[in-house]
């Protein structure tokens, strides 16, 4: 072991991929590869000892996702585990449809459950379900109800592509109505499909960057989750989503903060990466490291540090001259699957320093 | 199963390698990496 390799990186999120499986059919899924296989669902004793190892990982939050992670049988066994551990902030991310059941979305909050994660596309019906591809939204709402109505905090998820960017705004109003704690509002963005990456259903950039002026203008529990560059948002809405707290960005492979799961167990770099493993994190059903002997692999492993350098690079000459691409990273890598920089990328926050920005993040995360 | 590296070199851009990395201080220990996931993603 080289001790100049050995750089402890603080993992501060785990995310878990219990299953494949889903009962919507989203156009712009971020695992639509799985869409049209068999479903997977991780191994219980898998699903077990990696909460396990997150909890000795001392990891910060943990997130359960797929799929559809409601319809994983032992979700609340695996939530009661991940308290009882110590794990402070417990997320599930969900189309809510489960959640129509209210007994259901009581267990999960018995179990310690802190944040219900429900990803809607609109609140407009006929909008949610053409994208959807299934009749989900009266399930879906329903869920949100059940959530609001016992109190416990309630975010969603609108991810916007082609087919609900014009009734996003008013769409939003609708779901604010209904009393949530807060929507975070993001891209449909390219992902993996059979042959590569895939923009089929993905939004154009610049679309997002006017959609997120709009956003400025409306309740402050509307937040922007920005995965692309930043210099997309004009600066006047840019400063002000700043100055309120609503804006987050970057992605956190080129750090090395975040440790995604896949179904299989294998370690890969982000959620949207299905099936491009890196580590695999089992051998014969058994983990195969301790927390020190992962943490040192996280550090040096040959593909995980290729992967990260693939990831921290300026995808424009603008991006040298711009303080700023240290929170950003040009954004998400899979929006240039399908898209090309040069035509996004400006000069139009040169001036703006990230220890600017991020004071007011920081002020955010630790008041 | 698929080679994740093959996969990042298909992406467009000039990908200059940077010369730094994001700052980790921008991270806060307490803060969730927002994404579609927690989506945060």
């Amino acid at each position: 072991m080289n001790p100049s390799d050995d750089r402890i990186i603080d993992i501060t999120t785990g995310w878990i991929n219990v299953n494949t499986g889903c009962n919507n059919r989203c156009k712009w899924c971020y695992r639509q590869v799985d869409l049209a296989t068999n479903s997977q669902e991780m191994l219980l004793h898998m699903a077990e000892q990696l909460v396990d190892f997150f909890i000795a990982l001392d990891i910060y939050s943990c997130i359960f996702i797929g799929g559809e992670p409601t319809l994983y049988k032992k979700l609340t066994d695996l939530v009661s585990q991940a308290k009882k551990g110590g794990i402070k902030e417990l997320t599930v991310v969900s189309n809510g449809r489960k959640y129509s059941k209210k007994e259901y979305v009581q267990d999960l909050i018995a179990a310690g459950l802190n944040n219900f994660s429900i990803s809607i596309h609109s609140g407009f019906q006929y909008i949610h379900d053409l994208i959807s591809r299934v009749p989900a939204w009266e399930q879906t709402i329903g869920g949100i109800k059940n959530v609001v109505s016992l109190g416990h905090f309630c975010s969603l998820n609108v991810v916007v592509g082609p087919g609900n960017v014009t009734s996003t705004i008013d769409s939003l109003k609708i779901l604010l109505d209904l009393g949530v704690d807060k929507i975070i509002v993001s891209a449909a963005i390219p992902c993996v499909g059979e042959n590569g990456i895939t923009g089929e259903y993905a939004l154009d950039p610049q679309d997002f960057g006017e959609l997120a002026t709009q956003i400025a203008d409306l309740d402050e529990r509307v937040v922007v989750l920005h995965e692309l560059p930043l210099c997309l948002i004009p600066r006047e809405p840019f400063v002000r989503l700043v100055e309120q707290n609503r804006l987050g960005f970057g992605c956190h492979v080129g750090l090395g903060r975040g440790l995604s799961v896949d179904v299989d167990g294998k370690v890969i770099p982000c959620n949207s990466f299905a099936h491009h493993p890196m580590i695999d994190l089992f051998q014969d059903g058994k983990l195969r490291f301790s927390p020190d002997e992962f943490r040192h692999v996280w550090a040096t492993d040959e593909t995980v540090k290729s992967v990260r350098d693939a990831v921290n690079v300026y995808r424009s000459e603008i991006c040298k001259e711009c303080d700023l691409w240290s929170l950003c990273n040009c954004g998400c890598p899979m929006t240039w699957g399908a898209f090309n920089p040069e035509d996004y990328i400006n000069d139009g926050l040169l001036d703006i320093k990230a220890e600017d920005v991020y004071q007011y993040t920081n002020k955010k995360y630790n008041p | 199963m698929k080679d994740v590296r093959t996969l990042l070199a298909s992406l467009n851009g000039k990908k200059i390698a940077a010369k730094r990395e994001p700052d980790q201080k921008f991270e806060a220990r307490n803060s969730s990496p927002l994404c579609q996931c927690q989506c945060r993603r």
